[in-house]
């Protein structure tokens, strides 16, 4: 367990020192005025990047080197593997998400900002670790090539919904600007349409690189 | 003498390819060979072992224990080597030493070192540098440094020249005199290999085992028979396989010879029979024949 644990972290040691360096630079250079949007939204792009990338990372190491079928020689069982890889996202979780909040709680202390900046910090967290167990759960569960076309799928689903939404939100906002009639033309369209496409674009793509992995 | 491995009715089905059910039993201190050919199910069935792969049927107990409660215990008095040798390829030997070290209860650092001279590989090389009979010696390195009580090898001789493959079944043999109670499965088509170093040959095809037997009696009963083609009745060709018919005579395989001389002493005396004695590629080839 530790094995794994030291060579992953190995690994990410320059992700970890370099994500540490920019929420550090945040801490000190960030001026205390600077506009709402900008101050807020820093902390999450680093944390949700740096915690994909903690996933990401070693995974795709392990893919191209075969790792897991080293790992599956030893006497580790694959739960222990993916817990030890779960811990690592809670650590790298916990040393960025408190590094965080320790800086932001240091310097905005006395500004109404310090509440809505601890709440994203704590949801970027909260959320890589969902998506963390998530994956993790899933890759366990139906291995990584199975697990990826259904994810693609839940996050094409998402997005077609969002989407949707999106365009009847800017409906309201646009009833003036030119886009106004193509946006009518567009929600004239079923919903169902949208669904469809979209399936239809998938299978496409899942067919072509069925066929292309067929022909390597 | 006590059981390492009991396998029962294990088996795994594919969409065009049904291994099993398999029974399988190795006893303490022997070597088991498994011969086939390719694609037979060898590999699947020492993953099964492995628990690499899970079967669909049956039961596998090994040092009476049982997958997937006990994979640590197990999986930690085995050493395995596949048919490939995954490492992390951008690390050194050393280091590979150093991070199985980790799980192995009974690792034993000098051993590992000791083997890797006798190899002749450098633990300051990266494993992404070492050729394939490299790769696998380190692979035996890392199988034998625990202390293992089952090494499971699949196909470790493939693709090695005969001096590597040579010295690879010297270490098997003088691991297995060294601790009587190793057992040792090895899986391969080269059927040199098994001859030299097995106690027990299974014969796989088409994912079943089709013969099971200690290696002397295989080649003490299974021979090939030469008839002269005038001097050959009925009741001696009965029960031969792959009988030949050709200018010299006639021309076939047994595989219970000693029933066979019993019944035609005076034939084999006079002559009119001659005894060749056959390799286990011979047999495998009358199984795949039959």
């Amino acid at each position: 367990m530790v094995a794994i644990l030291t060579k992953d972290l190995f690994q990410l040691r320059w992700l970890l020192l370099g994500a540490l360096m920019v929420l550090l630079l945040l801490a000190v250079f960030l001026p205390v005025d600077a506009p709402v949007v900008l101050t807020i939204s820093q902390y999450p792009v680093v944390l949700l990047v740096s915690s994909v990338l903690t996933v990401i990372l070693p995974e795709s190491r392990e893919e191209k080197s075969q790792g897991y079928a080293f790992l599956a020689s030893l006497p580790i069982s694959r739960v222990g593997i993916v817990a030890v890889k779960f811990f690592l996202l809670l650590m790298v979780c916990g040393v960025l998400g408190g590094f965080s909040w320790l800086t932001s709680t240091i310097k905005y202390a006395d500004f109404p900002i310090h509440g809505l900046l601890s709440l994203l910090v704590s949801l970027s967290i909260g959320g890589a670790l969902v998506v963390g167990a998530l994956f993790y759960t899933g890759t366990y569960c139906l291995g990584l090539a199975r697990f990826t076309r259904v994810a693609l799928v839940a996050m094409m689903l998402v997005q077609v919904a969002a989407l949707y939404i999106g365009l009847q939100q800017f409906r309201g906002w646009s009833e003036e600007s030119p886009m106004a009639a193509i946006l009518e033309n567009l929600l004239a369209i079923h919903p169902g349409w949208y669904l469809g496409a979209a399936l239809a674009a998938w299978l496409t793509l899942l067919g072509f690189t069925t066929i292309f992995r067929k022909r390597i | 003498m006590e059981n390492l491995v009991i396998c029962n009715g294990i088996g795994k089905h594919y969409r065009e390819f049904t291994l099993g059910p398999l029974d399988l039993v190795v006893p303490a201190g022997r070597i088991l060979g498994i011969i086939g050919p390719n694609g037979a199910g060898k590999t699947t069935t020492l993953k099964m072992l492995m628990n690499m792969v899970k079967p669909d049927d049956g039961r596998i107990e090994i040092l009476g224990k049982h997958y997937p409660r006990d994979e640590r215990a197990i999986k930690n008095a085995i050493g395995y080597v596949g048919e490939e040798q995954f490492f992390y390829e951008d690390r050194t030997v050393a280091w590979t030493g150093r991070f199985v070290s980790h799980f192995f209860t009974a690792w034993n650092e000098n051993e590992f070192d000791q083997l890797l001279m006798r190899f002749g590989i450098s633990r300051t090389k990266k494993v992404k540098t070492l050729s394939k009979g490299m790769r696998v010696k380190l692979a035996l390195a890392v199988a034998l440094s625990h202390r293992p009580q089952l090494i499971i090898l699949d196909e470790p001789t493939s693709g090695l020249d005969p001096v590597i493959r040579r010295e690879l079944l010297v270490i098997l043999k003088e691991r297995s005199l060294a601790d009587e109670n190793l057992s040792i499965i090895i899986s391969s088509h080269i059927t040199d290999d098994l001859e030299r170093i097995a106690d027990l040959v299974y014969y796989m095809i088409n994912g079943r085992i089709v013969l099971a037997d200690d290696k002397d009696t295989l080649l003490d009963e299974w021979k090939k028979l030469h008839f002269k083609a005038e001097k050959a009745d009925e009741a001696m060709l009965a029960g031969l396989r792959n009988i030949e018919r050709n200018l010299f005579g006639i021309s076939g395989m047994t595989s219970q010879y000693n029933a066979f001389r019993a019944a035609h002493a005076e034939a084999i005396r006079a002559g009119d029979v001659r005894v060749e004695n056959v390799r286990l590629d011979d047999i495998l080839i009358a199984l795949m024949e039959r």
